[in-house]
């Protein structure tokens, strides 16, 4: 039996963290939620995902702190991040930091699809 | 030594002494009492949102309404409180499809028409909460109460009043974003502007308006951020 692949989601709202986890599992996708940023590289390295969710407020680190840590610890795992700052600001900030793609809460499941596409096939 | 008409009695000072420690202890019994209610308040409401967010689930996974529905329905007092609360807080963060068949279930469990009956409330507080719900389900039928409204809310409630508007995005609501704003403090134009940026194209000439009638109350940063919003909206009519 084919392993089903792994998306890692930095999410610490709850109705996210679920609504994230249907959207995952619906699609063949086996979902992990963190709700921080502090272990990222750690997670990562655990789980080994195709796919990374990340969202940019979360306590403890937030989510380019640890884009900037996965990134600097060589793991190039694709990272998208869903996050209510919609700043032109914060979407430089995110790409600088080793983002893939940028997209604004509240999401569109048909815009987030299409996001993941060029990363997950 | 004081003379005995001065002296208080020993016998006052020890009631007296006596009736604040019982009353420091009643009241420490009351704050305790008050929040362990609202532990066990709020640890069964988060059961219950647990509980609902099955239905969630079934709109994800674009199950028919009627099952939605089903997994909505309220079974205990209270209930339909915390359906809304999940409802709301889901549609907060969704678009499209599932924003939709969120929205449905929430006309057909009765929420929209139980906030409109709520924007007449004496409290407040009620009314606020009852605009923001409005808002966030897009009830286009409230457009007319929360206008009526406006005018007579506290500065508070106009941003709520408001913020519910910009959620709904009837084009036709923005003039008074603008009238609105006349009235508010400057720290608060930033706001208003930013919600009507949420209209896109349509709200181009009203933005610039604003800016127009206090170019002081924005910030720079805050100016060209808009500024920019309002440039991509005119290279990109809807």
């Amino acid at each position: 039996m084919v392993e089903a692949k792994k998306i890692l989601i930095f999410e610490d709202h709850p109705d996210i963290q679920m609504i994230l986890q249907v959207f995952f599992r619906k699609r063949g996708y086996e979902p992990i939620v963190a709700g921080d940023g502090v272990d990222a590289v750690e997670m990562v390295r655990k789980h080994g995902p195709a796919l990374i969710i990340m969202d940019i407020i979360m306590p403890g680190k937030d989510g380019i702190e640890a884009c900037q840590d996965i990134r600097a610890s060589g793991i190039a795992t694709p990272i998208i991040f869903l996050t209510s700052k919609a700043y032109a600001d914060d979407k430089e900030r995110g790409l600088a930091a080793g983002g893939n793609a940028f997209l604004t809460k509240p999401f569109n499941t048909q815009k987030l699809d299409a996001a993941l596409r060029p990363y997950l096939g | 030594m004081l003379p005995d008409q001065t002296r208080p009695s020993i016998l006052y000072v020890i009631y007296a002494s006596a009736v604040m420690f019982w009353l420091v202890l009643l009241l420490m019994a009351y704050i305790l009492a008050l929040r362990s209610y609202h532990a066990l308040r709020g640890a069964y409401r988060e059961r219950r949102k647990a509980f609902f967010r099955k239905g969630v689930e079934l709109v994800l996974l674009e199950e028919p309404l009627e099952s939605v529905l089903e997994a909505f329905r309220p079974r205990r007092p209270f209930d339909q409180e915390i359906v809304q609360e999940v409802l709301l807080d889901s549609m907060r963060q969704l678009q499209g499809p599932p924003f939709d068949a969120l929205r449905e279930a929430a006309i057909r469990l009765g929420s929209i028409d139980r906030n409109l009956h709520r924007l007449r409330s004496w409290s407040r507080h009620t009314r606020g909460r009852a605009m923001e719900a409005l808002g966030v389900m897009r009830a286009e039928g409230a457009i007319v109460q929360i206008l009526d409204i406006l005018e007579h809310e506290t500065l508070d409630l106009k941003l709520v009043a408001l913020r519910a508007l910009a959620c709904i995005k009837d084009p036709a609501t923005l003039p008074y974003f603008v009238k609105t704003a006349q009235e508010l403090p400057p720290p608060m134009l930033t706001r208003v502007g930013s919600m009507m940026l949420e209209f896109g194209h349509p709200a181009v000439p009203h933005v610039q308006k604003l800016i127009n009638m206090h170019p002081g109350a924005f910030a720079p940063r805050v100016l060209e951020e808009m500024l920019k919003g309002v440039a991509s909206d005119l290279e990109t009519p809807s």
